[in-house]
């Protein structure tokens, strides 16, 4: 046991130090002006977000089930929180944060993090994509009686975030351009909104605190709605980047043990004055480029952001809504998958109309739980319509003109029951029928029900009906109910 | 090779009906495709009818008790059917005719009427059904539904049948009768030594041109009496007119008012129908 967990120490956390520590600078100058930038979409200090930053950074580095994946304040998670904020305040969002931990706890050990799969890869562009236009969205209002000078540095630090990478490849472009259009504001004494007047920074380290909330029913009639929008997007957002840090490492993760750390990480957020967050696509990809494999990577992220903040808070202050807004410029365009564009040609209509769906749901209804769900109904229903489609009945009239045997082949379930029922002649007068099922798969009980009307049809108009093979057609349902067929059913049958 | 669709039932016309057919399949030389159709199970009236007062277990019992009522009559019907159909093919294997097909269908008349018509060169129906009662002046309501859905040359059977030596066209200057004209010019049906008539009625107001058809039908080589009479009631003046002359066979257009305008003034065709006992080939 002690073997096995030192070798289990040594593979996620000292087997890549030095890449580790690296990456971990990187990552945590990255995640700065995003932490700020999200905190002011969700309306909330800028230490709310940086607080939630560092807070999961550290936590999920030990109870995550994906390591070199990086949590903090996310995009997707302040969009969710815009009204509660607005409507209620920052206590409420603490206490929302805590039980959407709550939630994502149970959520892990439900093993809901296998529901993944049942999300099509069309859903998740679309998620991508709708988030990517949302936090541009969110942008907008910057601009609200800007003057020139708004868009000039908005536009310098674009062009910084492009072009320096081909240049300098050591450090985060954004950090280049938002310490470039600092420095030309304070230089030139521009007249620009700065950090320091969106809200207070964090000059301390967090302290533990209770919400201040009164613990009834009301509130949890406020908080609850939110918390179960909260979790669903931020399994959903955390589960997809696990699968893309698992691509990029070619390294298994543990889908459930994730959701339980997101939840664990979101519980010690929400008490430590932070707000919910989940895992983040862009940093986690940065940190994977940049060397970052083991959990060291995660840690060290969370811990240099602290020291950063807690030293240059001053310096942090001093930086325009400018800087940032390009830099959440850049990850909009970063996030959204301009692929899907092309691929619209390409790719089979259904499933481009399932990503569009899921877009225009959420950029409706601003709530990307929403438009997941919408999009997984719709990929669901465009399957069954699909498969469905894999039904098909052949007959033959015997030589003497008196009896057809219909042969059925394929799928029959509630989709195809009413395309099963219409391949049968009524209307031919013959003295009896043979129904050959043996090959065909009956699904459910609406199949079932519609062999019985057809049956009963034929009967009615005094034809004979044989089924051929309807206990091989049917095994799909009686599988889980029935005992007889069983290699043990002389073991089982006691017991009843 | 033309086919005449010929629709059999029970009724006393089924051998008249026959009879007719075998006789228009050796003058055009066509096979004939002998159809009778079921009524559906649904057609008959539910022997009780308890809707409403029954639970789930009387209905499921209900329901089978029902469907083994269906079941027997379902099989007696099919019975009946062969037995038809077998009768109608003896009949006409006896007139020479060579190939026949039997189609025996579940459905409604007219729709399985429809479903065959394309194939068929010529249809047949006796005037009334085997549920229709005899001795009544009213049409079969289906042969009412058939004649208005086809599009093809409708063959009505009457109850008497006799050798046709004299056929007699019933002129209006419309459509459909000149489509009844370019058929018997140019198909062989009527072209062996028949004698031709052609009346036109006029009502008070009408102006009936005939001398544009006397050339086409003589261009045929027919050699056709023409007379124009003047009377207020078409139908009469032409039942008079068959009676007078022993005509064999009335040839009309059929149906040229639409559907509400013949509920409102009643259709010459349809009294035609009624007060003709000889055989009718009506064109739409």
């Amino acid at each position: 046991m002690l073997s096995l967990s030192l070798l289990y120490v040594k593979r996620n956390w000292l087997g890549n130090i030095r890449n580790d520590i690296l990456a971990g600078m990187v990552v945590a100058l990255a995640l700065i002006p995003e932490a700020i930038a999200f905190s002011i979409i969700a309306g909330v200090d800028p230490k709310v977000g940086l607080y939630a930053s560092f807070s999961m950074a550290i936590i999920i580095a030990f109870v995550g089930g994906r390591s070199g994946m990086i949590s903090a304040a996310t995009g997707a998670m302040a969009l969710v929180m815009v009204t509660l904020v607005k409507e209620y305040g920052l206590e409420y969002l603490l206490a929302t944060t805590i039980l959407t931990g709550i939630l994502q706890v149970l959520a892990g050990f439900l093993r809901l993090g296998s529901l993944m799969r049942f999300v099509s890869r069309s859903v998740v562009t679309g998620f991508v994509n709708a988030l990517a236009i949302l936090i541009f969205m969110a942008q907008l209002p910057e601009f609200n009686g800007a003057g020139i000078q708004m868009y000039g540095m908005v536009a310098l630090g674009l062009a910084i975030i492009y072009i320096f990478p081909r240049f300098i490849k050591g450090i985060p472009s954004p950090l280049i351009s938002i310490i470039t259009v600092t420095a030309i504001c304070m230089f030139f004494e521009l007249d620009l909104r700065t950090v320091g007047d969106m809200g207070e920074l964090p000059s301390t380290l967090p302290i533990f605190l209770l919400p201040d909330i009164p613990f009834n029913l009301d509130t949890l009639r406020i908080i609850f709605p939110y918390s179960l929008t909260l979790m669903a997007v931020g399994l959903l957002e955390s589960l997809m980047t696990a699968t893309i840090v698992d691509d990029l490492t070619d390294t298994p993760s543990n889908k459930n043990r994730e959701c339980a750390g997101q939840g664990i990480a979101n519980i010690v957020s929400g008490f430590f004055g932070g707000m919910a967050g989940c895992a983040m696509i862009g940093q986690s990809v940065i940190n994977i480029k940049s060397g970052g494999r083991g959990r060291l990577s995660t840690l060290f992220a969370g811990l240099f952001l602290l020291f950063l903040l807690l030293v240059l808070g001053d310096w942090v202050r001093q930086i325009p809504m400018a800087a940032l807004v390009a830099v959440m410029i850049m990850v909009s365009i970063g996030t959204f998958s301009w692929s899907s564009f092309k691929n619209l040609r390409t790719h089979p209509k259904t499933s481009s109309l399932v990503m569009i769906t899921t877009v225009i749901v959420v950029v409706i209804t601003h709530d990307l739980a929403m438009g997941v769900f919408v999009g997984v109904l719709t990929s669901a229903l465009f399957f069954a319509r699909k498969v469905s489609r894999l039904l098909k009945i052949e007959s033959h009239l015997s030589d003497n003109g008196e009896e057809r045997t219909y042969k059925v082949y394929g799928q029959v379930f509630f989709a195809s029951a009413g395309m099963f029922s219409d391949s049968f002649d009524f209307k031919e007068v013959v003295q009896q029928v043979t129904i050959d099922v043996s090959v065909a798969h009956f699904w459910d009980l609406s199949a079932v029900g519609a062999l019985d009307k057809v049956v009963i049809k034929f009967r009615r108009e005094g034809t004979t009906v044989h089924l051929l093979g309807m206990n091989e057609a049917s095994a799909t349902i009686v599988d889980r109910l029935a005992v007889y067929d069983k290699p043990n059913s002389l073991e089982l049958m006691p017991k009843h | 090779m033309a086919k005449l669709l010929v629709c059999i039932d029970g009724s006393a016309y089924a051998d008249n009906l026959c009879a007719n057919a075998a006789w228009v399949a050796k003058q055009i030389n066509a096979e004939i495709d002998l159809l009778h159709v079921l009524r559906r199970p649904s057609d008959y009236q539910a022997p009780t009818d308890h809707t409403g007062l029954m639970d789930f277990e009387v209905r499921s019992n209900l329901l089978e008790e029902l469907t083994k009522v269906d079941e027997k009559r379902g099989r007696l019907d099919q019975e009946k059917g062969k037995i038809i159909l077998e009768h109608g093919e003896k009949i006409l294997q006896k007139a020479g005719v060579e190939t026949i097909n039997i189609i025996h269908r579940r459905g409604s008349l007219v729709e399985t009427i429809q479903e065959f018509e394309d194939s068929a060169e010529m249809i047949f129906m006796g005037k009334r059904g085997e549920h229709a009662n005899k001795g009544s002046l009213f049409l079969g309501s289906n042969l009412e539904k058939v004649a208005r859905s086809i599009h093809k040359p409708l063959f009505i059977t009457s109850s008497v049948v006799r050798p046709i030596k004299r056929f007699l066209i019933a002129y209006d200057g419309k459509d459909s009768v000149r489509k009844a004209i370019d058929y018997i010019t140019e198909q062989p049906l009527l072209k062996k030594g028949l004698e031709c008539h052609l009346l036109a009625v006029e009502r008070a107001k009408d102006n009936i041109q005939t001398s544009e058809v006397e050339q086409i039908l003589r261009q045929a080589g027919f050699t056709s009496r023409i007379k124009t009479e003047q009377n207020p009631h078409p139908d009469q003046a032409i039942s008079s007119y068959v009676v007078e002359n022993k005509i064999d066979l009335l040839i009309t257009g059929a149906y040229s008012h639409s559907r509400m305008h013949s509920l409102l003034l009643g259709s010459t065709t349809a009294s035609l129908v009624k007060a003709c006992k000889i055989p009718l080939l009506l064109f739409r």
